[in-house]
């Protein structure tokens, strides 16, 4: 280790080692447009953020199209190079790595996408994408070791290794394709797994099979995961924690059953109010005419509160500076001037304030038999 | 029950390709009341898409309506010629498609594209009264104005939406088809645009077929839903039984699945995958993947039990009293 390993406190756990996979002020600019008139769009802004494995927690990144949190999983899986700011893996620099270490890095932060559909070369069998895994990695010694270790992983998701290996991606539906790849991710034993709105393509049906697979290898297997979504309600369903996304910005975050059901960002609040919520006796609040935002004709820039011509609350401050990060109690942070009250945190670590589950939810019977 | 907008009787969509006939609608019964919003639910491939582009008739080879009728106000549109079947749609009834980006063309301006929508149904009027058309259609579907010259990259997903919406009541139809008019939109935008939809569709006081697998959706728009597996009807109540009072397995199944923010659960999935529709095993279709089979659903198709609230479950043998 050299000297750059430096650890950061953290306020309310006193861990010596360095979390997992750190961001440290991480921005993310992506300019357009000619020189002379360059605009310049933060997807990340200024975020810092932590994974650690003690204990392995599931935390959710919520928003709309554009907020962000796609970029943020790409920077952590290194497929991104940010602007400013640092990218650590067991306190080292990832941008520095070579060789080994970054191999090392790469097992150990896994990926799942979106689309289950696209992630395959149509012309090979679905085993393919254990095989090349299990030579780049060197992970068995024999075929018959590769073959253990990839019907163990491909049972792990809950599926049938006679009914999936040997067959072309175009065989399989699109819960099953989805499941091979969290079983891809299983084979490496992976310390992070980042999942990118894993279930948004997939039927509704086969949703609460995957987050409940993915729920299994994190609370049995101690795998850390970045839940990436769109969709609050399973977040609520899976993650420990949550961070809301706008425009960059993480506006707001802490425990999931606080942050869902009793939400103190505006945009926050906008956002739970959209949820279609599956009981016909809870319709949507009808909004309309309602709260007009008083400053909804601003143009947003850069230095002011990326929300405020959308917010109903928004008040002369929001438009001559972006707010800081308030710490409303222990376990949650909302990046809002109504909070201001409340002490600015430090930027430091996010995950802080982050609620560490107690005990495991009631998931003692989680075969994953689907 | 209202006067049916839209009578379906028997309605069966079939595909010929080389291995055999995909039965995708077989058998579907649906009466679609005066202003109704109608929900049609089901996994990718139980036949619900299908259903929608029957009645536009808009099915394409190897596919064909195999069978039934599709009758608007007495008239069925199984039997009518193109040209009759062409001023059926967009007059009679329009369609909001599901990927606004796709519907719209890139490079022309969306006044441009509207006008053509208008004078293809042959409405020509000068150019002051088209003008002020196009501006009260916008303004029904909340946008403004000035959105008229631009074009379609320049607006946001919502947005487009609003357009493809506005375009299918610009002849005031009486029934809309939307199909998963929100699924690339997020939580907000989504509200929003069902939200307009809503609105538009209350004061042309057309009735609205909700195509989507998205339960929550329907629970927030629909007045009755309708639920379709393997290319059948297997279930047909009002939202407020559907939710409260599942009937059939498949129903109960699919509303136990759904996350929800009132403190965690185990998730629940349905286990296996439905059936190849090129051969339907004999009996009911649902049965392999059945909590509560028995010994006859493999055998017999259960029959549809009701008059307005449908159920096709053995487990059912006498229609609900309301």
């Amino acid at each position: 280790m050299t000297t750059t390993a430096q650890t950061i406190m953290h306020p309310s756990t006193n861990i010596n080692d360095s979390p997992l996979l750190e961001l440290r002020n991480v921005t993310q600019v992506f300019s357009s447009g000619p020189i002379w008139n360059r605009e310049h769009n933060y997807a990340v802004n200024d975020v810092s953020f932590s994974l650690t494995d003690k204990p392995a927690l599931i935390t959710a990144v919520a928003g709309e199209s554009g907020s962000g949190k796609t970029t943020l999983g790409r920077i952590m899986l290194g497929f991104q190079r940010p602007t400013s700011g640092h990218v650590l893996f067991s306190g080292r620099d990832v941008t520095g790595m070579r060789g080994g270490e970054r191999r090392q890095y790469r097992r150990q932060v896994q990926a799942i996408f979106q689309d289950p559909f696209s992630v395959y070369n149509p012309f090979y069998k679905v085993d393919h994408i254990f095989t090349v895994a299990i030579s780049r990695f060197k992970l068995a010694s024999s075929r018959d070791e590769a073959r253990h270790l990839i019907e163990e992983a491909i049972s792990g998701v809950g599926l049938r290794p006679s009914e999936t290996l040997g067959r072309y991606p175009h065989q399989l539906s699109g819960g099953q394709r989805q499941r091979v790849m969290v079983a891809r991710s299983l084979l490496l034993k992976p310390q992070v797994i980042i999942a990118d709105e894993p279930v948004s393509m997939v039927d509704a049906s086969l949703r609460a099979t995957i987050l409940e697979t993915l729920r299994t290898l994190n609370h049995e297997l101690g795998i850390a995961i970045l839940y990436i979504t769109h969709d609050l309600t399973t977040a609520y369903q899976v993650a420990d924690n949550i961070m809301i996304m706008y425009r960059g910005h993480v506006v707001e975050a802490g425990d999931v059953e606080h942050v869902i059901n009793d939400p103190k960002h505006p945009y926050t609040r906008l956002l739970v109010q959209s949820i279609p919520m599956p009981d016909p006796s809870r319709r949507w609040a009808d909004m309309r005419g309602v709260n007009d935002p008083p400053f909804s004709g601003v143009e947003v820039a850069h230095g002011m509160c990326p929300f405020v011509n959308r917010c109903p609350d928004a008040l002369a401050t929001c438009v001559e500076d972006i707010p800081g990060t308030y710490a409303l109690d222990e376990h949650r942070i909302s990046k809002c001037f109504l909070y201001q009250d409340a002490g600015t945190v430090p930027n430091a670590d996010i995950a802080a304030y982050f609620n560490i589950r107690a005990a495991s939810p009631s998931n003692g019977d989680a075969t994953g038999n689907m | 029950m209202a006067e049916p907008v839209l009578t379906i009787r028997d309605l069966r969509v079939y595909f010929n390709i080389r291995a055999g006939t995909v039965r995708a609608v077989d058998g579907v019964d649906l009466d679609i009341a005066e202003g109704e919003k109608l929900g049609l639910v089901g996994e990718s491939g139980s036949g619900k898409t299908t259903t929608a582009l029957a009645i536009m008739r808009m099915i394409k080879p190897p596919g064909e309506i195999a069978g039934g009728t599709i009758s608007l106000d007495g008239r069925d549109l199984v039997e009518l010629s193109e040209p009759e079947m062409r001023s059926v749609r967009g007059n009679d009834i329009a369609m909001v498609p599901q990927a606004a980006m796709n519907a719209l063309n890139p490079v022309r301006r969306v006044r441009d594209q509207m006008l053509d929508g208008l004078r293809d149904h042959g409405v020509n009027e000068s150019r002051n009264r088209m003008q002020d058309r196009l501006t009260t259609l916008m303004a029904q579907v909340g946008l403004n104005a000035n959105v008229l010259d631009l074009f379609p990259h320049e607006l946001s997903g919502g947005m487009k939406q609003r357009v493809t919406i506005a375009m299918a009541i610009c002849h005031n139809p009486r029934l809309i088809l939307a199909d998963e008019p929100t699924s690339a939109l997020d939580v907000v935008v989504q509200r929003q645009v069902m939200e307009t939809l809503e609105d538009v569709r209350s004061e042309i006081g057309a009735a609205v077929i909700l195509v989507g697998h998205d339960m929550g959706l329907m629970a927030q728009f629909a007045d009755r839903i309708g639920v379709m597996y393997a290319g059948k009807l297997v279930e047909l109540a009002t939202v407020e039984q559907i939710f409260a009072n599942p009937r059939h397995p498949y129903t109960r199944l699919l509303i136990s699945s759904l996350p929800d923010t009132d403190g965690k659960k185990r998730l629940q999935g349905i286990p296996g995958l439905p059936p190849s529709l090129l051969a339907v095993p004999p009996g009911c279709p649902f049965m392999p993947r059945c909590p509560e089979a028995m010994d006859i659903c493999g055998v017999q198709v259960p029959e549809l039990i009701g008059d307005i609230d449908i159920v096709s479950c053995h487990l059912h043998t006498e229609a609900r009293v309301a």
